[in-house]
């Protein structure tokens, strides 16, 4: 699938089967949040999440995990690695935007695989933490439902546009004819 | 009672759980986050009743979840409209508590 396409396609879904994506499927996904941008090797660490009883725990201990997704990924970050290497800046904003970019690679993909994803908003890192036996130093940045979702997507909310500007603030970007 | 009884310690630590994590939550949310997850947990609250032994639901609390579900997700899109139906809510759930308390059941 063209990746214009599979932006197009994107949703965040509510509604999934209860059997989770096969192995070889998440095994996808997993690489598709791998390839994401991170500022240096070994900040970045990805946790599955497939069985029921931790899933159920992360549904049960995140108030924002409403939807019926089967399995979860974290993605999530050395803190101790981001500081040696980018210092504060690394911690408070490059780490958080890389772990973005991943959530966005896995949102890109989830189309061509033929799954759902959903981003999990909210909740707290000293719970998530303790669901998944994180250390202290690892911090959870983003909490993705995966499954397969049922045949009626749903569609994209009106309004999500971004404000473009042409230079300088204020001044519109004009598509070109 | 519908046939799909639950374990009441169950559902108490559910709950509990519910209302601990959405309090701890709360410290780093707008107030209206709050409002949600609140009104959240009254319909689930009333939801799991329904099902719990020796527990028993009212036509007015079974109409009341309805209208939570019907209209809680308006918070995220329709906030004036979530507040206004949230202060109706709080108006009714206040007038009906004054006529049971004047006119209370036999």
């Amino acid at each position: 699938m063209a990746v214009f396409e599979a932006m197009r396609r994107r949703r965040m879904h509510r509604d999934f089967r209860p059997e989770p994506p096969d192995r070889a499927t998440l095994d996808r996904l997993v690489y598709a949040a791998g390839r994401a941008q991170v500022a240096r090797p070994g900040i970045r660490h990805l946790i599955v999440v497939t069985d029921p009883r931790i899933v159920h725990t992360l549904r049960q201990a995140c108030p924002g995990f409403v939807n019926n997704a089967p399995a979860a990924i974290a993605v999530c970050s050395d803190l101790v690695r981001s500081e040696a290497e980018s210092g504060v800046r690394g911690v408070e904003v490059v780490s958080r935007l890389d772990a973005g970019a991943s959530a966005a690679f896995m949102a890109i993909a989830a189309p061509a695989l033929g799954i759902g994803v959903c981003k999990v908003t909210s909740w707290s890192e000293e719970v998530v933490q303790a669901i998944l036996g994180l250390p202290e130093h690892v911090r959870p940045e983003v909490l993705m439902a995966v499954g397969v979702p049922v045949s009626n997507p749903s569609k994209p909310l009106k309004g999500f546009q971004p404000s473009v500007h042409a230079d300088r603030f204020g001044q519109p970007w004009t598509e070109s004819p | 009672m519908s046939s799909q009884e639950i374990d009441p310690r169950e559902f108490l630590f559910d709950f509990v759980l519910y209302l601990v994590t959405c309090a701890r939550l709360h410290l780093d949310e707008k107030p209206i986050y709050g409002a949600f997850r609140m009104i959240e947990g009254a319909s689930r609250l009333i939801e799991a009743a329904e099902d719990l032994p020796g527990w028993e639901v009212d036509a007015f609390l079974a109409e009341q979840r309805e209208a939570i579900e019907a209209n809680k997700a308006r918070m995220t899109l329709d906030k004036d409209g979530f507040r206004g139906w949230l202060s109706d809510l709080a108006r009714e759930m206040a007038a009906e508590a004054t006529r049971r308390n004047l006119d209370p059941p036999d």
